[in-house]
């Protein structure tokens, strides 16, 4: 178990610079999800921190110890790979083991050590598999077999579970989960999955374009993202943004579209609005009103998407799925202004 | 459009087969009488399409008693329509003319059941011409493929084991008179191993193949290892002129090489040979080997890695034994590049003692020694390389890298 702090790391793949003076904290135990969009230099930024990748500036420190010129395996990380990387000319037992006696662990004290991580991972009958034997999910298992056997300082997930199926990237999920609570070992997991993300993290780190844009806990990036970038990524369906401006201290979309919200604020760009806090009422005067497009029923939420007029874009609401919606029907709709978040022009919230 | 009608298949095969067989047959019985037999194609070009036709028109009652009445009657007609001596034979030889008529009809009517089974005589889709096409060129490109490795092979076989005397007296006769004892029988081996020191340019050749193989494979498994996964600059500069030096020939470098050779004495040495063959072999080695390298799963690299490996570790223990396949057959392109050498040996080795095969075969051609001797060479040459390549080959289909990574 371990803290890890990075200091001021850049990384430049020939002239492309694709981590730009990333610092970050990461505490002992804590589940740290990096989350952002394809390509932003997610894996890189793991892969420096595993000693995989060389980086071109900055400090890597493991329980405060420069680590930065050292190679992979005296960082004392393990690491899971989205393709699970399995040796495939080994048997699971060989696989889970190979770390071991690598450095020379006798082959009883092996076995003993390979049937515990097996019955953790409930590999116990997959011992003389190979991988080509094995499914998705077993196969999974069996890189974080090999991961834990070790007792690392830090877990390096990277993007696990992108290659399962949706229903197992569930119940996977649920078992990392679990294995973080039951090993309580500093985790480092890459997702471009915000809902993988949100569920998993203590605190997500929100990449975009190899610059940390957020650090927070799930409540905190939802509830009170820096800036749109942030407000756009976290959270599904996306949050509403809306081009607005202020007249007579309420918000208008379009020069005539008034909404029902107050505000003090100034120089407001932008408005940002959840589907979650968005009420429907009747059609009236004076409240902001369209026509229903199309409707997305689930089951358990309802959401429908509203054309008011604005530059061609549709408004997502979520609704009582109880309610019948009618297509082309006009509604009302309510902006709760407690949850509206304001833009200025260069994206940041204001507060 | 008559293209379109499984008529028109049937036809076409027909006619091609009976031609193709009726050559190959008249082939086979001039090698095996020792006669010259003429070569009458007109009346098989209508007898091979007939075929055809009774072939599409019977599809739906095709059965092992019916294929048996095809042939005989396919026998029938062509032996009628030459007036029972279709090769201008002489007469002793009738009943071996008569067994060659009943295979050409025989595979004529094989070949007729592989490209047209299953295809009506009417309107054709696309898929079936297009299925008839691919099934007919197989067979074709098939059967000419075996004949052209297998003919000079049988040629090169039967000519070894026959004497001076016969070779002579009918050089066309490839008949071997079985019954001899077994020393006449291989006269010519015998011959190669106690007066022409072929025991030694076997031992020498197996030498110097196995050693190139050994350092070409020794520098470029590490080499296309490093091309495929490090990051080296200016790699690609490099791995484009480790194959320009593939690409040219060795009868450039030859001279040169003689003249240098000469001049620090390893010229008329084994040491010599074994210091320029890896340098031919290499780059293709490299060039082989590092695309299936960079096939491999990099992720599988950085596992290792991660549990602790060194990349010399990580190349014995994870990348040769997932490269197997590949590695053999490199391995064994490059036994091949350096058994059949032979231009280099030619100029380099001067001493009998420490001649190759394939310089000690061209020590036999000349006016002295008789030509089963060379022939027999030959043989000796080839069988090795075969045996190995029998041996090797489950390694070489084996694909061990399946099921690692992904679903
Ligand atoms: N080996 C490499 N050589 C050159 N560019 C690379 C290499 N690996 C990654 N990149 C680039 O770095 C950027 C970040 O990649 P990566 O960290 O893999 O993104 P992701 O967030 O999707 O994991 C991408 O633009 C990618 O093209
Ligand atoms: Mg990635």
């Amino acid at each position: 178990m371990a803290s890890i702090i990075l200091q001021n790391i850049s990384k430049w793949f020939s002239s492309n610079q694709v981590i730009k003076n990333v610092d970050l904290n990461i505490k002992d135990g804590e589940f740290i999800v990096f989350v952002g969009p394809s390509g932003c230099g997610k894996s890189t930024l793991l892969r420096i921190i595993s000693g995989l990748e060389d980086l071109n500036e900055g400090t890597v420190l493991i329980d405060d110890l420069d680590v930065t010129d050292k190679i992979p395996y005296d960082r004392g990380l393990s690491m899971v790979f989205q393709s699970y990387a399995l040796y495939p000319h080994m048997n699971v037992f060989d696989n889970i083991g190979f770390s071991l006696k690598t450095s020379g662990v006798k082959s009883d004290i092996l076995k003993t050590k390979v049937e515990e991580v097996a019955k953790i991972l409930q590999l116990e009958d997959l011992l003389h598999r190979l991988p080509k034997q094995l499914s998705g999910g077993q196969k999974q298992r069996v890189a974080i077999g090999r991961a834990i056997i070790r007792k690392p300082k830090a877990f390096l997930f990277d993007e696990p579970l992108s290659n399962l199926d949706a229903a197992l990237r569930v119940e996977m999920r649920l078992e990392i989960s679990k294995l973080h609570k039951e090993l309580g070992v500093t985790t480092i997991y890459v997702t471009h999955d915000q809902v993988e993300a949100m569920t998993l993290a203590d605190k997500i780190v929100v990449l975009n374009e190899g610059k940390i844009i957020q650090i927070g806990s799930p409540h905190k990036l939802y509830n009170y993202p820096k800036n749109l970038f942030v407000a756009e990524f976290i959270g599904t369906p996306k949050m509403n943004i809306l081009d607005c401006i202020k007249k007579e201290g309420y918000i208008y979309l379009d020069k005539n579209k008034k909404t029902n919200i107050k505000t003090k604020k100034e120089s407001i760009f932008k408005l940002g609005i959840r589907p979650d806090n968005i009420e429907i009422c009747k059609s009236e005067k004076n409240i902001l009103s369209g026509h229903v497009k199309f409707c997305e029923y689930l089951g358990s939420e309802q959401y429908v998407y509203v054309d008011c007029g604005i530059n061609n874009k549709l408004i997502i609401v979520k609704i009582d799925p109880d309610i019948k919606v009618v297509l082309n029907e006009k509604i009302g709709l309510k902006f709760i202004s407690k949850y509206v978040h304001f833009f200025c022009k260069d994206g940041l919230r204001l507060i | 459009m008559f293209w379109k009608y499984g008529l028109f298949f049937s036809i076409l095969s027909g006619g091609i087969w009976g031609i193709f067989w009726q050559i190959f047959f008249t082939i086979v019985g001039i090698l095996t009488l020792g006669t010259p037999l003429s070569l009458e194609l007109s009346q098989i070009m209508i007898i091979g399409p007939l075929a055809g036709i009774m072939y599409i028109k019977s599809q739906k009652f095709l059965s092992i008693k019916f294929h048996l009445a095809a042939i005989i009657i396919v026998t029938f007609l062509i032996f009628i329509s030459h007036l029972g001596n279709p090769y201008q034979a002489e007469d002793e030889n009738q009943i071996i003319i008569f067994v060659l008529i009943l295979l050409t009809s025989f595979c004529i009517w094989v070949s007729l059941n592989h490209s047209l089974y299953n295809l009506s005589s009417g309107k054709l889709s696309k898929h079936d011409i297009e299925s008839f096409f691919i099934k007919f060129m197989w067979g074709i490109g098939l059967i000419i493929l075996i004949l052209i490795t297998l003919i000079p092979f049988y040629i090169m076989i039967m000519t070894s084991l026959k004497n001076q005397q016969s070779l002579i007296l009918n050089p066309l006769d490839l008949s071997v008179n079985l019954n001899t004892d077994f020393k006449t029988l291989f006269n010519s081996y015998i011959e190669l191993f106690t007066n022409f020191n072929f025991h030694l340019f076997l031992i020498n050749s197996f030498i110097v193949s196995c050693t190139t193989v050994i350092i070409t494979l020794f520098f470029s498994i590490p080499g296309a290892y490093a091309l495929a996964r490090l990051r080296i600059p200016n790699k690609k500069i490099f791995s484009g002129t480790v194959i320009l030096i593939y690409l040219i020939p060795s009868i450039v470098l030859i001279i040169p090489l003689y003249a240098i050779f000469s001049y620090i004495g390893l010229r008329n040495s084994l040491f010599g040979l074994i210091l320029v063959y890896p340098a031919t072999t290499i780059p293709v080695a490299l060039y082989m080997l590092r695309g299936y390298f960079s096939a491999l799963s990099s992720e599988i690299d950085d596992a290792a890695l991660i549990d602790g490996l060194s990349r010399i570790q990580i190349i014995l223990k994870i990348a040769i034994p997932l490269s197997k396949p590949a590695i053999v057959s490199v391995g064994l392109y490059v036994f091949m590049i350096a058994w059949n050498e032979f231009l280099i040996a030619f100029m380099f080795l001067d001493d009998p003692n420490i001649f190759t095969l394939s310089r000690g075969i061209m020590s036999l051609n000349s006016s002295e020694i008789p030509q089963q001797h060379l022939m027999a060479g030959a043989v000796i040459a080839t069988i090795p390389v075969m045996i190995i390549f029998l041996y090797l080959e489950k390694f070489l289909i084996s694909g061990l890298s399946a099921g690692g990574v992904k679903g």
